[in-house]
């Protein structure tokens, strides 16, 4: 019955012990390469999950920055003469958002030009803010500062200034700034 | 390290500076303007100018007076004008004596004029401490002095 091989099974040597050993080996290194080949391969598919939720819905709006100049005691500046000084004590009121500091300019419109000094006080004392300068203090969201203006004929003003009249503004200009 | 690397290393920090940039600071602002009037005043100028005929016979004087304005100027400046010529003398007083000297020393050809027969007009302005000036004053004539016989006696009024 059946076919007897010819062949007789013998236990194998130490050649054919190494030979197996190698190729078991050589087919692992190939399964490993085309593992990791196949992310690579152009047809493999290649996916990632992901899941986002909004933590919170944020509402973000911008501040507001202004101010409101008035004065608090205004400058009588009719008839000034060379050589003479008048002053007034403007307000700076800050409103909207955020710490502030200030600057000072003065513009012309008119043949009469006084020269005008500003401080950072009430009082025209002491050292004075040049104009166009940052004031020395940072104020609070809100407050309320005054500045004292000096306006001065210069002594060597022009004869033919007399009876002339002129427009002068003095213009603050807020930023904010930290703390 | 070689100069050529410096330079390299200098150039390369320069580009990335350049790229880096410096971190831009900005700020909100906000404007408010106070406007005023300012008004130069004016130097008021002497009023009632007048001229009297002082001295002697022989010796006539023209003592031109004026009132103060208020306020009162520093000083007054006077001019005496005739025949196309001028000349001024200043004073802190209100009054100027118009004699034959006084004429020659300020403008000797002034004094030709009186001399002459000519009248002259004697005009009065204040003057502030800051050197501005009044319009003048009603002006008032002189003339040389004339006696009979003599010639010449001084200037008086007219």
């Amino acid at each position: 019955m059946g076919v007897e091989s010819s062949r007789r099974a013998r236990p194998p040597g130490p050649g054919a012990r190494r030979t197996a050993r190698a190729r078991r080996g050589a087919a692992r290194a190939v399964a490993v390469l085309v593992l990791a080949a196949l992310p690579l391969s152009a047809g493999a598919a290649w996916a990632t999950w992901s899941a986002s939720q909004a933590v919170s819905t944020a509402d973000v709006r911008s501040g507001t920055f202004g101010v409101e100049t008035s004065w608090q005691s205004f400058p009588d500046l009719a008839g000034m003469m060379p050589g003479e000084s008048r002053d007034g004590v403007a307000s700076l009121t800050h409103t909207g958002d955020g710490t502030w500091r200030y600057r000072l300019s003065v513009a012309y419109d008119g043949p009469v030009q006084p020269t005008v000094t500003f401080y950072p006080r009430p009082t025209c004392t002491g050292t004075p803010l040049a104009a166009g300068a940052l004031s020395p203090l940072t104020y609070a969201r809100g407050a309320t500062t005054q500045v004292c203006v000096r306006y001065t004929l210069p002594a060597g003003s022009p004869n033919a200034w007399q009876g002339q009249s002129a427009q002068v503004a003095v213009t603050a200009t807020l930023e904010s700034r930290p703390s | 390290m070689t100069r050529a690397v410096r330079v390299r290393v200098a150039a390369v920090l320069a580009v990335l500076l350049a790229l880096v940039g410096v971190p831009a600071a900005a700020w909100w602002t906000a404007d408010g303007s106070l406007w005023t009037t300012v008004s130069a005043g004016t130097v008021s100028p002497p009023t009632a100018t007048t001229c009297t005929t002082t001295g002697s016979v022989v010796l006539r004087s023209a003592t031109v007076s004026w009132a103060a304005p208020t306020p009162a100027p520093a000083r007054y400046r006077v001019t005496i004008a005739g025949g196309g010529q001028s000349t001024t003398t200043e004073t802190t007083a209100t009054q100027l004596v118009v004699t034959e000297s006084l004429l020659g020393g300020l403008l000797g050809s002034i004094l030709d004029l009186l001399l002459g027969g000519t009248t002259l007009q004697v005009s009065v302005q204040s003057v502030h401490a800051s050197g501005w000036t009044s319009a003048p004053s009603n002006a008032v004539p002189v003339r040389g002095a004339l006696l009979a016989g003599t010639g010449l006696a001084g200037v008086s009024c007219g």
